[in-house]
């Protein structure tokens, strides 16, 4: 009597109603879902726009300001130039120091006067401090090296 | 009935079908055509119209600075000044104002604002060059106000509309005449001409880049990088320059010279402090060089000008001599004012006999008879090999543009006679240039070493400076005939109580005067006066070259040249932080 119930064909169906809310329900939730994808996706490309505008704008305004820099560099080096000086030194009452002006001392670490380093200087590699371990190595290369010592295969 | 319908609606059907493939192969006919036939190139131009624009970017020309970083040659702001013909609204106002303003033709500007777009290839027609940042500030502040007048009274009002203004770089030298000769010039948007301009103008002048700029924000990365400014440093010393051309002008208005020259060199590392030459040109003003310099006039002096150098020369004689044993300071020597070299008879400046001369008194008197003689012991073969050691006749090498080689006959050559050998042996038959042989005496100041000269002294490109190596260009003597040569030299200034001497510093040096040479032989009766000096002789700090040509006050070397080199030399201790000789030994003992 039991088998023969179940083996019966089910007697109803989800009322339609029911039916249309599921689906409407899922449409919703996925079109909540790709809005807020498509929100992040639009607020990030947004942003990476403006940014990209914005290097543009000092693109431009860097080219503008190197040769207004140039010029004004030029204007400084005509007021400083040497008949310039010259002629200011004059005005306040300075004139050249001969070598009998001058009194020379013994001055522990005085280094003279060198000439001018406008950029770094290339020359042998400097040793310099190395970051540490753990703030380059990736967490797999980090097993390996640890492998490496356990074994004593490693050199480095 | 059924068959009718269908047999209607095939047909329609069909028929629908027909046009359609037509259309569509009508608008592929077109997309091939637009593609491949003459179309092409304007689709695809169209086609990138809003996606970005192609940019020709003019880096400015590297600067130069001296060895303090005291800016000799920078980049000032000037201005195109040019017509938009598509935006011209009152051609008469824009001819009247750029005739008032900058001082154009009136009808020449006129015709120009007047044209048609049709009428011309161009759109925007520069009409003056160079204009100065005030002057254009003046348009800018015409054209605004014409503007504002616009909004008030209506279109019909007057209106600068279409002048443009471009700002461009161009060469600035704010020293004006300093050291001109040896930075030389550009003119316009040109190539460098003379001195280092012309020399490093592949290095200075960065080149116009054409770019292409996305408009698309995304792409931002695919904008050039800006490149980093390039520049040269110089070994010249500003301060001293000014102070050794300022001497140099002094001395050749003094002495009635025609010209001068004065350069002053580290011997240790043939870095060249400083380079004077007169006639010097106002950068500021370089259209005025062939006013200044007309014809074959020479732009730098020490470097290109070719003359004999007379007595200063014995200094390599005595060098080889010397150096190759053939005499001692002490060897003696008789002299009864003449000697017979290859035909012809050499007498001494003065033409007297001096009798018997140690190489010290030969060289402290400056005896002609006895040097051949000296010449003569060695033989050509010795004497011009050391000539050559020494560069005679080759160019030095300088960075520097429109280097001469000198000139120098050697016994193998055609034109070289053995009297030849008696003349070179006092410089006169022989032509160098004031670097080479202050070049080559540097070797005797430098314990036999000859360094390569040059004037910059770092170049500084993408952000990193590199320092100029120092060159050995040989070592034609050993460092004892430096020494000794040194010494007599020394004390064949203090003997003869030279003008060249400097207080508190031991200095040791030469005079030198030539006679000038023309087509019938040394009768000019005009001289080259030369002076050639350093010091402090126990550690040589500078080699100071002196030359004035053709002097009207004295012919003589030791009366004009002598009391400049002192002149120098007492500007150059302080520069250099000197101490006099006593306090040094002092400093360094304690």
């Amino acid at each position: 009597m039991v088998r023969q119930k179940r083996n019966q064909p089910q007697a109803f169906r989800q009322a339609p109603w029911r039916t249309q809310r599921q689906l409407i329900s899922l449409f919703f939730s996925l079109l909540v879902g790709f809005s807020v994808v498509a929100s992040v996706y639009v607020i990030v490309t947004s942003q990476a726009a403006k940014a990209g505008r914005i290097v543009q704008a000092l693109w431009e305004d860097m080219l503008i300001l190197r040769e207004q820099i140039a010029d004004m560099e030029t204007q400084l080096a005509e007021l400083r130039s040497t008949a310039v000086m010259k002629s200011r030194a004059e005005a306040m009452g300075f004139r050249p120091a001969t070598s009998d002006d001058i009194v020379y001392l013994t001055v522990p670490g005085y280094q003279p006067r060198q000439p001018v380093e406008l950029a770094p200087l290339r020359g042998p590699a400097q040793p310099v401090e190395t970051m540490p371990r753990s703030y380059t190595e990736s967490w797999i290369q980090y097993v390996f090296r640890m492998i490496n010592i356990s074994t004593g295969s490693y050199d480095g | 009935m059924m068959d009718e319908i269908n047999s209607e609606t095939i047909s329609r059907s069909r028929l629908i079908g027909i046009v359609f493939s037509i259309v569509g192969l009508l608008i592929i006919g077109q997309l091939i055509h637009l593609q491949v036939f003459p179309y092409r190139e304007d689709v695809l131009s169209g086609a990138e119209i809003g996606k970005g624009e192609w940019r020709t970017i003019i880096p400015p020309r590297g600067e130069i600075f001296d060895r303090w970083g005291y800016l000799l040659a920078g980049n000032c702001q000037v201005f195109e000044v040019g017509i938009d013909i598509t935006l011209v609204k009152s051609p008469e106002i824009i001819a009247s104002t750029l005739n008032l303003v900058l001082g154009l033709d009136y009808s020449a500007v006129l015709s120009i604002a007047e044209l048609k777009k049709e009428e011309s290839d161009l759109i925007n027609h520069v009409v003056a060059r160079n204009v100065l940042p005030e002057t254009a500030e003046r348009l800018r502040g015409l054209v605004k106000e014409l503007e504002e007048n616009r909004l008030i009274e209506g279109p019909e009002a007057p209106s600068l509309e279409g002048l443009t203004l471009i700002p461009k770089l161009v060469r600035c030298y704010p020293e004006g005449s300093l050291f001109s000769p040896g930075l030389g010039f550009v003119v316009g948007d040109k190539d460098g001409t003379f001195g280092i301009e012309e020399y490093y103008d592949d290095f200075l002048s960065n080149p116009a880049q054409r770019v292409w700029l996305p408009s698309l924000p995304y792409q931002v990365e695919q904008w050039p990088e800006s490149s980093s400014a390039s520049g040269l440093i110089l070994t010249i010393d500003r301060d001293l320059q000014a102070e050794v051309e300022s001497i140099l002008d002094i001395a050749v208005q003094e002495n009635g010279a025609e010209s001068g020259a004065i350069l002053v060199l580290d011997p240790r590392n043939g870095e060249v402090l400083a380079m004077a030459s007169t006639p010097r040109l106002n950068l500021k003003t370089y259209w005025e060089y062939e006013e200044i310099f007309p014809k074959d006039a020479t732009f730098n002096r020490p470097i290109s000008a070719v003359y004999e150098p007379g007595s200063v020369f014995k200094v390599l004689t005595m060098a080889a001599a010397l150096d190759s044993g053939t005499v001692t300071p002490e060897t003696t020597f008789f002299d009864n004012g003449w000697i017979e070299i290859g035909g012809a008879v050499i007498t001494n400046w003065n033409n007297d006999a001096w009798g018997l001369q140690t190489m010290l008194g030969c060289m402290q008197h400056s005896l002609n008879v006895c040097l051949t003689h000296v010449a003569k012991l060695m033989g050509p073969d010795v004497f011009y090999s050391y000539l050559k050691k020494f560069g005679i006749g080759q160019r030095t090498g300088v960075d520097l543009a429109m280097e001469a080689s000198g000139k120098l006959r050697l016994p193998n050559q055609e034109g070289w006679y053995l009297v030849d050998l008696g003349t070179n042996s006092f410089g006169q038959g022989v032509a160098v240039t004031p670097l080479q042989l202050a070049v080559a005496i540097s070797a005797v100041a430098n314990g036999g070493n000859m360094m390569a000269p040059h004037v910059v002294r770092a170049i500084v490109d993408q952000g990193i400076q590199y320092t100029t190596p120092m060159l050995v260009l040989g070592q034609p003597i050993s460092a004892e005939t430096a020494r000794t040569l040194t010494d007599m030299l020394t004390r064949s200034l203090e003997e003869e109580s030279s003008s060249a001497l400097v207080t508190g510093y031991q200095v040791a040096g030469k005079t030198g005067t030539a006679e000038i040479p023309t087509p019938t032989g040394y009768t000019s009766g005009v001289t080259n006066a030369s002076f050639v000096g350093w010091g402090p002789v126990d550690a040589p700090r500078f080699l100071v070259y002196i030359w004035l040509e053709k002097p009207t006050s004295s012919p003589w070397g030791s009366v004009v040249a002598a009391p400049v080199f002192r002149q120098v030399v007492e500007r150059l201790v302080v520069h250099l932080e000197l101490p006099p000789d006593d306090i040094r030994a002092q400093l360094t003992g304690q």
